[in-house]
Parts: structure tokens; sequence; C-alpha cells
């Protein structure tokens, strides 16, 4: 049910005033652009905008890399679909945030450009250039979610007159453009833009439709099954084996992220990366909440099940706040794209040039490096803008992004915390788990909500069990490369030379 | 030659276990962040008994 809202003289369903806003919401972003690209000096300041960002700014750079179109639209989906269990499809990490506490400073200690050259440094070449690959099927995976999400969000708010395909292409076209303008540091000065949008239009939602809908006692009398819609379990569905499996599976995944590395390396101090990243995710969570709520209101405006739930967040918006605000939420949402297709091309770019060219012996210089991974931009948001075009739907898209990204997260841990842990044991748990998870998809048929957990379980067992069992039954890595990796990993940033004289020792 | 353990102090002393003690700055964080999301978890919990009326 897509609605229409009454004697608006509408371009593409939307106001004139609603298109001014997305004017000049895109003149600002390419003053951004512009200004990044003339501080763009060398390959670092592209890929990791030289270690310079502030608090503040690492805080709304966690948030809007860990955000986009795809998070709102999901969990309101899900929400709209199941009651107040959707809101796990974000919710699965509000219980692992101190963790990352402890974890992040280990990103910014290895001193690395990519979690490929983590990967390299813990077990060796070959597992570089396995990362450097499955790190770009990583981004390009989360690039088509948050493409398939963001145009969605666009055929909803233009009431249809805009397709999904449509709107896919205009976004890519915008943030290759961008990203290939400015790298990193484009990149985060949008995060600031785009990541206080997404908050300030995700907070204002909730009084609008709380008041259409009657607050409280109009959600009780106009929703069927109260208890059930404001359950934080949907039987069949969402229970606690799912949220806890889910849980587990997303510390395998967000320390395999390929854009963790510059969340966790592009402050100015190791607290700043500390404050930035947890305060960012915590941060989502909040919105999150208003997501969810968000979506379980809107059985009570459209009654249940009556829309593709993947319109729902674009409709409310449409339908319910005032003019000029779905401007805003279109250009919030083109800025969502716009930033994180800009992350994923780089970090893309950066494995691709950094850790697979190295590995044909090729050291370009910084022009010609800088060629490539522009080149390299293209193609890559063609294949992902390809994979947009296979996902069902949102959150069947989030699903398949939950299930690839731990397959060589287990090494990571394996590795952090064991030493014997080697790289024959990595590849073997990344081989064992990718079975798994083939076998589990296609031969007992484990999809949908109903058998995630059981396939996380699967897939994670049989990926932890293949590397300890084969990293037993091979050589160990050599003292000295662990002893490197260890110290490395255990030594702040600034405390250079006492870390050239341990590792020169070692040597 | 410094060794590995004056370097930084292990958590777990068991052979080939890397998991290093934390310090007071990281324990110090974890608590204020587990806080923090234990809050916004009893907000959750907080609207939904609200909407069941129970």
């Amino acid at each position: 049910m897509l609605m229409q809202r009454d004697h608006m003289p509408a371009i593409l369903q939307l106001h004139w005033l609603d298109w001014t806003i997305v004017g000049l919401y895109f003149a600002a972003m390419i003053a951004i652009g512009v200004r990044a690209m003339r501080k763009v000096k060398n390959i670092d300041d592209y890929y990791t905008g030289g270690q310079s960002f502030g608090r503040l700014l690492m805080i709304l750079y966690a948030f809007g890399a860990g955000t986009h179109a795809d998070s709102a639209v999901g969990v309101t989906s899900q929400s709209y679909r199941l009651g107040m269990a959707g809101i796990w499809y974000q919710w699965i990490q509000i219980f692992n945030t101190p963790l990352y506490w402890l974890l992040s400073p280990v990103f910014r200690r290895a001193r690395c450009t990519t979690t490929a050259d983590f990967y390299e440094m813990r077990y060796g070449p070959s597992l570089g250039l396995l990362y450097g690959f499955m790190g770009i099927v990583v981004n390009i995976g989360y690039l088509s979610v948050a493409l398939l999400g963001s145009a969605k969000l666009i055929e909803s708010l233009t009431n249809g007159y805009v397709g999904a395909t449509t709107a896919t292409i205009a976004m890519t076209a915008a943030f290759l453009l961008y990203s290939i303008m400015g790298g990193l540091i484009a990149a985060v000065w949008n995060e600031v833009v785009q990541g206080t949008l997404t908050i300030v239009m995700s907070v204002l939602l909730v009084p609008f439709v709380w008041t259409a809908v009657g607050g409280v006692a109009g959600a009780r009398s106009k929703i069927a099954n109260i208890d059930a819609a404001f359950s934080l379990t949907a039987p069949g569905e969402i229970g606690l084996f799912w949220i806890i499996a889910a849980m587990i599976n997303q510390m395998f995944s967000v320390v395999a992220q390929p854009h963790i590395m510059s969340n966790n390396a592009a402050g100015k101090t190791e607290l700043d990366n500390r404050i930035g990243f947890c305060a960012g995710v915590t941060l989502k969570r909040v919105c999150t909440i208003c997501w969810a709520l968000t979506g379980v209101l809107a059985m009570a405006y459209y009654g249940a099940d009556t829309m593709d739930g993947d319109h729902v967040f674009g409709a409310l918006v449409r339908d319910l706040l005032p003019r000029g605000f779905a401007g805003l939420m279109l250009a919030s949402i083109m800025a969502s794209v716009m930033d994180n297709g800009a992350v994923y091309v780089i970090t893309s770019s950066a494995l691709f040039t950094r850790n697979l060219m190295r590995m044909a012996k090729k050291t370009p210089a910084f022009e010609t490096e800088l060629l490539i991974s522009r080149i390299f931009s293209v193609c890559f948001a063609i294949a992902g803008v390809a994979l947009t075009f296979l996902h069902t739907d949102v959150p069947a898209a989030m699903r398949f992004m939950f299930n690839l990204v731990p397959l060589i997260g287990i090494s990571f841990w394996l590795g952090l915390w064991w030493r014997r842990a080697n790289r024959y044991g990595a590849w073997a748990s990344f081989v064992a788990s990718s079975l798994a998870l083939i076998v589990g998809t296609s031969v007992f048929e484990w999809t949908g909500n109903k058998h995630f957990p059981t396939l996380i379980t699967f897939y994670l067992a049989c990926g932890l069990g293949a590397g300890v069992i084969i990293s037993l039954l091979s050589r160990p890595e050599s003292p000295e490369r662990l002893d490197r990796f260890f110290l490395t990993i255990n030594t702040p940033v600034g405390q250079e030379e006492k870390l050239a004289q341990l590792t020169g020792d070692l040597a | 030659m410094m060794r590995r353990e004056d370097w930084y102090p292990r958590l777990v002393t068991w052979k080939h276990w890397e998991v290093q003690k934390p310090s007071r700055e990281s324990v110090a964080g974890f608590f204020i962040v587990l806080a923090a999301s234990l809050l916004l978890h009893t907000v959750v919990l907080v609207i939904c008994r609200v909407f069941k009326g129970s």
C-alpha cells in the first residue's frame, strides 16, 4: 500500500521543497569531496585518512560506517512483520559492545593499512592473499545490501515512481564519483553529515507515528495481538537460541570486516579510537530502538501485512513527516550510500593494490597506485550492483552477510589468542566453515530465520574444529613471527623505539 | 633481550595462550560500556512492558 499525500504539486511524488533540499545537500557534498581531494597527498591519506581524526569524528565515522539505509529498512521491515523481536537484526551487538572496547586497540597497534596485512603478519603471505580476495567479496556483499536497502527506501519515498533499479544505478554513479575524488578523508567527513542526519530522521519519526497511532492506547486497540507484537521473541522465528547464536556469530564477523582497520586506526589516539568505535556502535543501538518501535507502530497505522515490509520505513516518512523531510531523508539515504560505498570501494582498492598486487611483485608509484585503485573501484561497483539484483529482500540480504563474513573471522580469533594456531589451521577453518555453510544451505536447506542459529552453530563448529585439529597436526609458525606479532599488537602506537628494539632483538 | 613476559602480562598462564591482562583503562571502559548497553536494553524492556500493559 503506497499512499499519496493530498494536494501536493509533485515531481516523482515529492514536493519541490524536497528536491530543493536534495539539491542543496548534493552541492555541499561535492564541495566536501573537492576539499578532501586537495588533502590527499599520499596513499595512506587516501586509505586511512593519515590517522588525523578526533573523537567526535570517530564516533560519527563508526556510526556511519556501520549504519546504512538497509539497517533502518531491515529492522523496521522485520519489526513490522514479527513485532519487537525484529529488533534483534541490529540489537545482537548490544552485549558485544563492551568487548569491542577491549578489542579496539589491537587494530591500531597492528600498524596495518588493511585487514589483510594483519592476517599476513600473523599467518604469512598466503593468508594475506586469502583475506585480500575474501575482503573484496565481503565488501561487494555489503555494498549490494546497502544499495538494495537504499533503493527500496527511495522506491517507497517516491511512491514507486523511481524504481529500485534506477535508484541503484543513480546511487552507484554518485558514490563512485565521490570516492574517486577524495578517498577516506571525503568519506569520513560525509559520515559526519550522514550520521547526524540518520540519527535525526530515526528519532524524529517516532513522535509522528506515535501521534498518528494514538499513543499506547491507540496501539493497544489497533494491534490484534499486542503481547506478541511487544515480545522480544517470535515463536518459530527468533528465540533465545537465535539470539545467542547471532551474538557469537557477530564476534567472528566484526573482526573480519574490511573497514574495521580504518574504523579503529584513523583516530589521533588509542582512546579516541576506543571511544569512537564503542560510542558509534552504541549510538546505532539508540537508533535501532526507534526503528523497531516505528516498525511495530506501523502495524497499527497501516494494519499488519498490508504492504511489503521493506517499504514501511519510507512510506512512513512520506506519509507522516512535514514537507521537506522526505527530501532530507532522500538526501540522507544518498549520503549513506555515498559514504558507505566510498568506504567499501576504498578498503577494497587498498586490498587490491596493497595485498593482491604485491603478490604479483608489483610496487607501483603513488600516482599509478591511485589510478589503478580508481579503475578497480569501477569494476568493484559493477560487481556490487550485479549482486544487488540477486537478493530477494533486505532481511534475507542481511542474513546472507551475517553468514558470509565470519568464515574468515574464525582464524582471526584463533590467531589472536592461541600461539599454536598456524596458516594450515587458518586455511582449514576457512575451507571447513565455507563447506559447512554450503552444505547447510544447499543440502539441509537451513534457510530463513527458523534455521539461522542451527546454520551458524554448524559452520562455526566445523571452522573452529578444523582450525584447531589441523593446527595441532601441522608445523607451528616460527617463534620469531609469533613473538614479532604479539609484541606488535601489545605495544601502543608511539612506543616505536621500544618496539624496534624488541623486534630488532628478535631479528 | 627483554623477555616476552616482561613486556606484557598475560591473563592466563596456559601454554600457547596469549590472552593479555587488560589495563585499568580497559577494565574501567569495559564496565562503562557494559552499563550503557544494559541501560539501553532496559529501555527496550520498559517499552515492551508499557505497551503490553503488564
